[in-house]
C-alpha cells in the first residue's frame, strides 16, 4: 500500500488557507520512489536500493512563485512547508494524519537474469565483445491534492537499461523485461559492434531514413522541447528569431509529408500512463501539429494561466525538490502509409539510421543537433555497409518541411532520458519510420 | 553533525547479520534557490529601469535528510539508501556477488582544518536575492545603456555529514556553498555567466557587471577582419579556467594520458586540493571520511601522477578525493580543486608583455575537445592588444588548438587565481600562451 494514512480532506483544507487570493495557483506533491540497481560485474558495490519518500508544497502567485520541500512525509513536515511557501504562521491549520505505507517488494529476479539473457542473445548472432550493463527498475508513485481537487494516486514503473562498451555507451527504457527484450538490445549492440570499425561518412546534406527508435528521439528535441510553453518565451527568455521560426511552422503548410503528432500521456505504455500531471491536473490528448501545422503546445498550470489558449495538463517534474516544468510524457507520430520498400527508396543515396543516442534544441536559433552513435548506407533499395559516428543538424522548421515520407510501422517505446532544466525524467514515445529528404550530416561528433 | 544512534546500533549489529563489513553515511542540508526572469525589455531610449515587478520570481527552499550504508565482505555486497534517518532494524535485502573495499582510517600530519567562522548564518533571503540582481543590472546599465539581465539563478545551500565504518573511519564535516547563473543581453549581443562562492555574500555585484560588460563590449562585431592575433595570446583567467576544466580527464584515473604528454610547459604546476583554503567544495574529509588534502599532479612541466582514490593505488595512502554528491550516490574519484598554481605576475604586466595579440576575457560556449586528438574548440570574447594596450573588441571569435599545445605553450602566468565551477572546481591566472589560433566564428 502506498499510503497507508493520507488524509486528503484536511490537506486540501490546510492548503486552501495558504492559497488564499483570487488566481493562486497551489497544490501539495507526496511522492515514493524506489530505485534498484544491479550494476556490472566488475562493480566496487553490489545491488543498490534507494527508497525515496517527501513532499512539497506550492504557491503560485501572478510573477511568482513558492517551493518548499522536505524529505519526510508527516503531517507536521507538511504544515512546516505550506508555513514556508504563504511566508506567514497561519493559526488555524491542523495538522492531517499522513502515513506512508509499507515498503514495496523490488523484482530482483528480473534485474538479477537480464544480464545473462542478453548475452545468450548476443551470442545468437555469433558475436562477443566486452560490455559492462547496469539493469535499474524504477517506480515512482505521485499523490497530488489541491485546494479543490484530489486526484487519484498516479504511478510509473519501468526498466532503465545502460551498457558501456569499449566504442560507446548505450541505453534503453523498457516497461518489462520480457524474452523480446534482450533480444532487442542484442540488435542494437550488435550493430554498433559490427560499425565499430566503421569510418564515419562523409559531411554534406544527405537523405536519411530515421527508425522508430531514432524518430523518438527526433520528435522529443525538434517538436516536444519546441513547442514547450516556457522554451516559446511565454513567460521570459523571449527571442524573437526562435518565435520567427516556429511561427514559420505554423504559419505555412509544410512542403514535404503533413506530420501530425500529438503529445497524451495516457496512450504512453502500459505502466507509464498517466491519466493526471505532477501538477494534480488532468492531461490531455494533445496536438501539436495537426496536418503540417503547429496547433497546441505543452503548457504547465503556471504558463496555462497566464495565457488566453494554453491548456494545462503537462505540469512534470523531476522530483519534490524541483518545480514542474511544462514537459512531454508521450509523443506519438502517427503513422503514414509508406512500406519499408518505399522509405528506403525515398532515402536512396542517403543513410539508415536506426537509433539516435543523445540530441539536444538550441532555444535560442531553434536550431536541433541529434548524434547517430551508427548508421548505414542506404544503396539500390536496401541498407548496405555500416558508418560510424555522424550528426544530424537542421533548424527545426526545416527539418519538419524536410519530411518526405512517413512509415506505417508504429513502435512504442521509451524515448530516453529528458534533462531539462536539469530535471531527469524517463519520456516516452510511439512513432514510425521517418524520411527526411535532405539534412545536414557531420562526420563524427563536432 | 555527529552520527545518530540509529546508525550506530545498526553498525553494531550488521556483523551479526552477517556483513562484516560497513559503512553508514548520513547527510542532512538545506537550500534556498531563486529563479528571475526578465518579462520584457524596455523600449531603448527610453531609460526606463526593469524594476523587480518586470521580472518573475520563483523561490525554492528544500530541506533534505537521507543516509546509506554499504555492507558485505569480499565476496558480496550491497548498498541501500534512504530518505530520513538511519534506522537500527531496518531490513536488508540479499546482497549481490559483487566485492565490497572499505577503506582503512587514515592518521598522519595534516594541515589544521578551519571552518567557515560564519557557517551557521542565515541562507540567502528573497531580498538579499532580488538586491543582487537589481544591483547587477544598474552596474551594467552605467556604462551599457540598454543592457539587461534577462535571466538570473541564485542558489545558496549548506549541508552536514557524518560516516562511520566497521573499519574504524569515524568523521563528521560540514560544507556551504552558493551558485550563481546569469544571462545578460545588449541588443543582439548575449552572454552567460556561471560561478561558484562559498557564501552568497561573497559575490560582487560590481565585479560581475563590469565582466558581463567587458564581454558584451568584446563580442561588438570588429570593423577589420579577425583572424590576425599574432603568435600569442593573453587568457584570462576565467577562460584559462575553463581550459584546464577540458584537461582534467588527462590528469584524472587511472586511464589518464598525463604522462604520455610528454615535458610540459616548465611554468605549470596543477595541484588537485579537497581542503583548498577558501575553496567552494573545501571539506576536511572526502565521501568516505578520508583525510583531504593537496596532490600535486604536474610540478614545473614534469608529470608526477595521476589523481587516484585510494583503491586504485592498492592501499598506498593517498588524500581522500572521493566525491559523494549525496546521500543517494556512491563515492566516486573526482577532482575538487584542480588548478594550475600561480606566479606573482600581476594582469598588466601580462598584458604589457604580449605586446601584439588577443586578449581573451571568457568562454561564450562549451569547450569541445575531440577526446582522439585532444583538439579544441572554443567561442569567446577577447579585446585586440597593440603595443601593449587592449585597443579593440575582436567580435565573435573562437580560440582553437590542441590540449598538448595548451600546456606546452604556456609561457607566463598571472597572479589572479579564479575557479570556474564544472564536476568539480577548475581553476587557472591569467595565461600567457603561445601555439594557439584565434579565428572568425
Amino acid at each position: 500500500m502506498t499510503w497507508a494514512r493520507l488524509e486528503t480532506a484536511a490537506v486540501a483544507r490546510a492548503l486552501a488557507s495558504v492559497a488564499a487570493e483570487a488566481g493562486d495557483l497551489a497544490e501539495v506533491y507526496f511522492e515514493r520512489r524506489i530505485d534498484a540497481e544491479w550494476p556490472p560485474a566488475e562493480a566496487r558495490c553490489g545491488l543498490r536500493v534507494r527508497r525515496e519518500e517527501g513532499l512539497a508544497a506550492r504557491l503560485v502567485r501572478g510573477e511568482r512563485s513558492w517551493l518548499a520541500s522536505r524529505d519526510r512525509i508527516t503531517g507536521a513536515h507538511l504544515l512546516e512547508a505550506l508555513r514556508q511557501v504563504a511566508r506567514a504562521q497561519p493559526a488555524t491549520l491542523l495538522e492531517p494524519d499522513i502515513a506512508v505505507g509499507t515498503p514495496t517488494a523490488i523484482p530482483f529476479a528480473a534485474l538479477r537474469s537480464f544480464a545473462a539473457e542478453l548475452e545468450r542473445a548476443i551470442r545468437r548472432h555469433h558475436v562477443a565483445f566486452p560490455l559492462q550493463l547496469t539493469v535499474r527498475w524504477h517506480r515512482r508513485d505521485v499523490q497530488v491534492v489541491g485546494p479543490r481537487w484530489v486526484p487519484s494516486t498516479e504511478r510509473e514503473v519501468f526498466f532503465s537499461l545502460e551498457v558501456d562498451m569499449p566504442w560507446g555507451r548505450f541505453g534503453a527504457l523498457a516497461t518489462d523485461l520480457a524474452a523480446g527484450e534482450a533480444e532487442r538490445v542484442a540488435r542494437s549492440l550488435v550493430g554498433r559492434f559490427m560499425a565499430r570499425e566503421a569510418e564515419p561518412p562523409h559531411s554534406g546534406r544527405f537523405p536519411v531514413l530515421l527508425a522508430p527508435a531514432a524518430t523518438a528521439v527526433l520528435l522529443h528535441e525538434a517538436v516536444a522541447h519546441a513547442l514547450e510553453a516556457d522554451l516559446m518565451g511565454e513567460i521570459g527568455g523571449m527571442d524573437d528569431d526562435w518565435r520567427r521560426s516556429i511561427g514559420a511552422v505554423s504559419s505555412s503548410a509544410s512542403p514535404g509529408f503533413p506530420l501530425d503528432v500529438l503529445d497524451d500521456p495516457r496512450r504512453a505504455p502500459r505502466g507509464v500512463d498517466r491519466t493526471t500531471d505532477d501538477e494534480g491536473q488532468a492531461v490531455v490528448r494533445r496536438w501539436l501539429i495537426r496536418a503540417g501545422k503547429v496547433d497546441q503546445v505543452i503548457s504547465d498550470s503556471m504558463c496555462a494561466a497566464r495565457s488566453a489558449t494554453h491548456l494545462a495538463g503537462s505540469g512534470f517534474r523531476g522530483g519534490r525538490h524541483q518545480p514542474p516544468l511544462p514537459r512531454t510524457h508521450h509523443l506519438e507520430l502517427l503513422p503514414g502509409d509508406a512500406d519499408p520498400r518505399r522509405l528506403q527508396s525515398a532515402a536512396e543515396g542517403g543513410l539508415y539510421v536506426p537509433e539516435l543516442d543523445r540530441g539536444r534544441l538550441d532555444p535560442a536559433t531553434g536550431e536541433v543537433v541529434l548524434h547517430a552513435p551508427c548508421g548505414r548506407y542506404l544503396l539500390h533499395g536496401e541498407p548496405g555497409d555500416a558508418c560510424g559516428p555522424f550528426e544530424l543538424r537542421a533548424f527545426v522548421p526545416d527539418l519538419l518541411a524536410s519530411v518526405v515520407a512517413v512509415g506505417k510501422d508504429a513502435q512504442a517505446a521509451g524515448a530516453g532520458w529528458c534533462a531539462k532544466a536539469g530535471q531527469r525524467r524517463a519520456v516516452w514515445a510511439t512513432a514510425p519510420s521517418v524520411v527526411i529528404a535532405d539534412i545536414a550530416v557531420f562526420a563524427g561528433t563536432r | 553533525m555527529n552520527s545518530s544512534p540509529g546508525a550506530e546500533a545498526l553498525l553494531a549489529d550488521l556483523p551479526n547479520r552477517g556483513f562484516p563489513e560497513a559503512e553508514i553515511y548520513e547527510k542532512r542540508g538545506r537550500s534556498r534557490r531563486f529563479v528571475a526572469t526578465s518579462k520584457e525589455s524596455p523600449a531603448p531610449g527610453t531609460g526606463a529601469e526593469a524594476g523587480p515587478e518586470s521580472r518573475s520570481l520563483a523561490q525554492a527552499s528544500a530541506s533534505e535528510e537521507g543516509w546509506a550504508v554499504r555492507a558485505g565482505d569480499r565476496r558480496r555486497s550491497l548498498f541501500h539508501a534512504a530518505t530520513g534517518s538511519a534506522e537500527a532494524a531496518l531490513q536488508l535485502v540479499d546482497p549481490s556477488p559483487h566485492p565490497l573495499l572499505l577503506p582503512d582510517p587514515q592518521t598522519g600530519p595534516l594541515d589544521p582544518w578551519r571552518e567557515t567562522p560564519d557557517f551557521d548564518s542565515a541562507l540567502v533571503n528573497e531580498t538579499g536575492a532580488s538586491q543582487l540582481f537589481q544591483a547587477i543590472e544598474r552596474e551594467m546599465r552605467k556604462e551599457l545603456r540598454n543592457a539587461r539581465l534577462v535571466a538570473a539563478d541564485f542558489e545558496e545551500g549548506s549541508a552536514e555529514s557524518a560516516l562511520l565504518s566497521t573499519r574504524g573511519v569515524r568523521a563528521a564535516w560540514r560544507t556551504r556553498a552558493a551558485a550563481l547563473r546569469l544571462e545578460v543581453r545588449d541588443g543582439d549581443r548575449g552572454c552567460r555567466f556561471e560561478g561558484a562562492e562559498s557564501m552568497a555574500r561573497d559575490f560582487d555585484p560590481l565585479a560581475l557587471a563590469r565582466r558581463l560588460v567587458d564581454r558584451l563590449c568584446a563580442l561588438e562585431p570588429r570593423r577589420a577582419a579577425a583572424g590576425s592575433s599574432g603568435p600569442v595570446v593573453l587568457i584570462a583567467a576565467p577562460l584559462a579556467a575553463r581550459l584546464i576544466q577540458a584537461c582534467a580527464p588527462l590528469f584524472v584515473g587511472p586511464a589518464s594520458r598525463g604522462a604520455a604528454l610528454g615535458a610540459l610547459s616548465p611554468a605549470i604546476t596543477l595541484i588537485d586540493d579537497g581542503r583548498f583554503a577558501s575553496g567552494v567544495l573545501a571539506a576536511p574529509f572526502d565521501g568516505e571520511g578520508l583525510p583531504s588534502g593537496p596532490v600535486t599532479l604536474v610540478e614545473t612541466g614534469r608529470f608526477v601522477r595521476s589523481l587516484l582514490a585510494w583503491w586504485e593505488t592498492e592501499r598506498i595512502p593517498v588524500p581522500g578525493c572521493a566525491r559523494r554528491a549525496s546521500w543517494r550516490d556512491l563515492p566516486r574519484r573526482a577532482p575538487t580543486h584542480l588548478y594550475l598554481l600561480p606566479s606573482q605576475t600581476g594582469v598588466a604586466e601580462l598584458v604589457e608583455s604580449v605586446g601584439a595579440g588577443a586578449y581573451l576575457l571568457d568562454a561564450e560556449g562549451p569547450v569541445r575537445v575531440d577526446r582522439s586528438t585532444l583538439a579544441f574548440d572554443v567561442a569567446v570574447s577577447g579585446l585586440e592588444i597593440v603595443a601593449g594596450r587592449a585597443v579593440a573588441p575582436l567580435g565573435a571569435v573562437r580560440l582553437c588548438g590542441d590540449l598538448k599545445a595548451l600546456l606546452t605553450g604556456i609561457r607566463q602566468l598571472g597572479r589572479d587565481l579564479q575557479f570556474v565551477p564544472g564536476d568539480g572546481m577548475f581553476g587557472a591566472p591569467s595565461l600567457v600562451v603561445e601555439g594557439l589560433r584565434v579565428l572568425p566564428l
